[in-house]
């Protein structure tokens, strides 16, 4: 994806190199990474770009550094932990609760011919070691 | 041959028709799948973006829950595949393991650093593209399908399936066995942009475009697929891309089960 990013994957690091993390950190690049290992494999001096994109997104959301992506993927992992599978149209509508019903336009069209295809789920699938699954992650900032 | 089959939460969902297809095709196989019991989402890519311990936590449940049995982890998802596979690889590491296992100890597991999950894709692979001819009643003849892997299947090295990382074959074979002609797609590795598509729609079908160029160019009819999120991309949003852009593909995507399925006469359903 490195087309739409700015600055590119190159530049982020040569920031990182130059100490320059609140840029780094502040930049959308990371967030633009579809984490396709591409240039994980292609990379000359072997530098798993994708674990650094990843790395940066935590960085990133650890010191509370905004981004429009940040709550898309907090409320995926809150609404994983809920049950212990993600229940997509739960997770759409909160996320578009939180950041504007306008970020589901471009998906009505899809939502309708998937829903026409009896491509959706209206009922949930819930684990019954959820809570307990959900208890383990919460221990995870004291256990590592 | 037995395996403990991980649907991820899209073969119960969005990608039924890949869960359907797949179940019908391996049984025609001799294969037996059991489904894992209290399986829990792989986190996608979130879980890894939120933090590497939450990845690697859920990631390790998923493992230790298939570890009592003797029968192989099948992952059909290619993003399910992926986390697990790379989170089996960094869970190699008995330091790591310990960290981990020291949250997982509450949800009443232990993960031993053994399991080895395998790819849907792998495993049909491995059943033999002659076994699968011969059991063909309907043959694709004349159908023009571009084999399109995406990126998590042959990507990074220490998580993939043992195909090719640039050129992998495995899809092509099993579609040639199938009677299909064979479109060399380039962009069979590419990114479809699928992890995008909620928080850059744009960006995201622009990666799609670009695969969906090159095959109509191909004069592809179908491209295989094995990942419900490649699915989406190429096939869901694709009237979305031509209105987008004023053009035209009307390229069928397919999961490469529902192909063998419609070609050894399953009846599979059609996206």
């Amino acid at each position: 994806m490195a087309f739409a990013m700015s600055p590119s994957p190159r530049a982020l690091l040569r920031l990182i190199q130059l100490g320059q993390m609140e840029d780094a950190l502040s930049s959308n690049a990371p967030w633009l990474c579809a984490t396709c290992y591409g240039c994980s494999v292609s990379c000359p001096s072997g530098i798993d770009l994708t674990a650094l994109m990843y790395s940066l997104r935590q960085l990133a959301m650890d010191s509370g550094v905004p981004n429009e992506s940040v709550g898309f993927y907090r409320e995926f992992v809150a609404n994983l932990l809920k049950r212990g599978s993600v229940y997509e149209p739960e997770l759409l509508l909160a996320y578009a609760l939180r950041a504007g019903l306008k970020t589901l336009l471009p998906h009505v069209g899809m939502g309708l011919r998937m829903a026409r295809q009896g491509k959706l789920t209206y009922r949930p699938r819930s684990i019954p070691e959820a809570a307990r699954l959900a208890e383990a992650v919460a221990s995870l900032k004291q256990g590592i | 041959m037995e395996y403990q089959y991980f649907p991820g939460c899209s073969l119960h969902g969005t990608a039924r028709e890949y869960g359907r297809s797949l179940q019908g095709v391996v049984e025609r196989l001799g294969i037996e799948l059991t489904e894992l019991e209290g399986w829990s989402c792989c986190g996608a890519t979130a879980a890894r973006s939120v933090s590497q311990e939450l990845h690697l936590l859920l990631a390790a449940r998923n493992l230790a829950l298939a570890q009592g049995s003797p029968a192989p982890l099948m992952v059909a998802c290619n993003l399910c595949y992926s986390n697990l596979a790379v989170a089996a690889h960094s869970l190699r590491d008995e330091a790591l393991r310990r960290a981990v296992n020291a949250s997982l100890r509450l949800t009443g597991l232990n993960y031993a650093g053994e399991t080895t999950p395998v790819h849907a894709l792998q495993v049909i692979s491995e059943v033999g593209a002659g076994l699968i001819s011969a059991k063909v009643v309907s043959p694709l003849h004349g159908l023009r399908v571009a084999s399109y892997y995406g990126c998590l299947l042959t990507r990074p090295r220490t998580a993939a399936i043992p195909d090719s990382n640039f050129n992998p074959t495995w899809l092509d074979t099993l579609m040639a066995a199938l009677g299909a002609e064979t479109v060399p797609l380039s962009a069979k590795t590419k990114c479809c942009g699928g992890p995008l598509l909620m928080t850059h729609p744009e960006a995201a079908r622009g990666a799609a475009k670009r695969i969906l160029d090159e095959a109509k160019d191909l004069g592809t009819h179908c491209i295989a697929v094995s990942c419900p999120q490649c699915h989406l991309s190429l096939g869901e949003q694709q009237s979305t891309i031509e209105r987008r852009y004023r053009v035209r593909y009307g390229i069928r995507i397919a999961y490469f089960t529902e192909l063998i399925g419609q070609a050894i006469g399953i009846g599979a359903i059609r996206s």
